[in-house]
């Protein structure tokens, strides 16, 4: 069964090399939306005086994601962070505070997170979203939405194909099934 | 052999047949790989002793010869003593914890290590691929092979 995890909640998780070194701390997560993706994340040095590091940790470097620490396969894998937020625009980068529409108009809310499935190839699978009057959330949940294949970007709205509305879930264990069922969905909607 | 039974273990010369000192922790390599020597006293303080330089590892005593040495040389470079390895954070190569070392098992005949017992259970030496200042990291995707004699 596939974990999943909020892309936020990696914020403060060290990174780990294969050797058993923790070499720097998660500071941010770097997103671009037009291309559905993680870039990379910012670091923080480890210890508590320690600031922002100069070097940045680009998404292809992540050995495997988990829930206790980001790993790498050696300190090689930290980068100027120049060369690691090059693929997107500032705009691009900002998924967070997006809204979200469907194709057909509706309001879905906000993107407050990114979900990712955890292992060796992590990848985004959906984003959490809150904040519309058309979707109501059971007391102190969030909502979830799965994620399509083309996502298009309208000013600083994403618009979604209306059929993932049906894949909304408020809780993150019964969400992974509603992935599934959504690219399953999809796969046989292709010609 | 696991290191918690070998504490205390007196260390004995045998060209003089003198006890020297007693076991006080051991050290491996930074692969965890082999048992690369022993510290003495506290913090090592009476001096340590290569693998190499060992005769046996016996139930009762470790045993070396002596010679013309003098006093007991500082070895140690590039060791990882015990005091930095049991109760060390066990980390798997995807990232999640797997609570943390309680033991090491090694062969007292050739020093190779044969397996890091950790509180969820045994990790084979196979599956260790390294320990560094954070954690032991281990591949989950290494099987236990048949227990050994």
């Amino acid at each position: 069964m596939t974990v999943l995890q909020r892309a936020r909640s990696l914020i403060g998780l060290p990174v780990v090399t294969l050797t058993g070194d923790d070499i720097a701390e998660i500071k941010d997560v770097v997103f671009s939306v037009a291309a559905a993706q993680i870039l990379g994340f910012t670091l923080n040095g480890r210890g508590f005086l320690s600031g922002p590091l100069k070097e940045s940790l680009p998404w292809s470097a992540v050995h495997g994601l988990g829930r206790d620490a980001v790993m790498v396969r050696s300190a090689d894998a930290l980068q100027a962070a120049e060369e690691v937020l090059a693929g997107a625009s500032p705009v691009d980068r900002n998924v967070i505070g997006n809204r979200v529409l469907t194709d057909g108009g509706t309001d879905l809310g906000e993107v407050s997170d990114v979900v990712l499935a955890l292992g060796t190839k992590p990848e985004i699978v959906g984003y959490e979203i809150g904040g519309s009057e058309n979707l109501r959330a059971r007391e102190g949940r969030h909502l979830y939405i799965p994620l399509p294949d083309t996502i298009a970007v309208s000013g600083e709205a994403l618009v979604v194909p209306a059929a993932a509305a049906e894949y909304i879930r408020d809780d993150l264990s019964g969400f992974g099934g509603a992935v599934d069922d959504f690219r399953a969905r999809l796969r046989k909607e292709k010609p | 052999m696991r290191f918690r039974e070998v504490k205390s273990r007196p260390v004995v010369d045998l060209t003089t047949a003198t006890r020297v000192g007693t076991v006080t922790g051991l050290a491996v390599d930074a692969g965890v790989r082999r048992v690369v020597g022993l510290r003495m006293g506290r913090r090592g303080k009476d001096g340590s002793l290569a693998w190499e330089d060992l005769a046996a590892f016996g139930a009762d005593a470790v045993t070396f010869d002596g010679g013309d040495r003098g006093p007991l040389a500082e070895t140690g470079e590039g060791w990882v003593d015990e005091g930095d390895l049991l109760g060390r954070r066990i980390l798997s190569e995807q990232g999640n914890e797997l609570g943390s070392v309680v033991d090491v098992e090694f062969d007292p005949a050739t020093g190779r290590v044969e397996q890091v017992v950790g509180t969820a259970g045994p990790i084979p030496a196979p599956a260790v691929l390294g320990v560094g200042t954070y954690a032991l990291v281990v591949d989950e995707s290494v099987e236990p092979g048949p227990p050994t004699g």
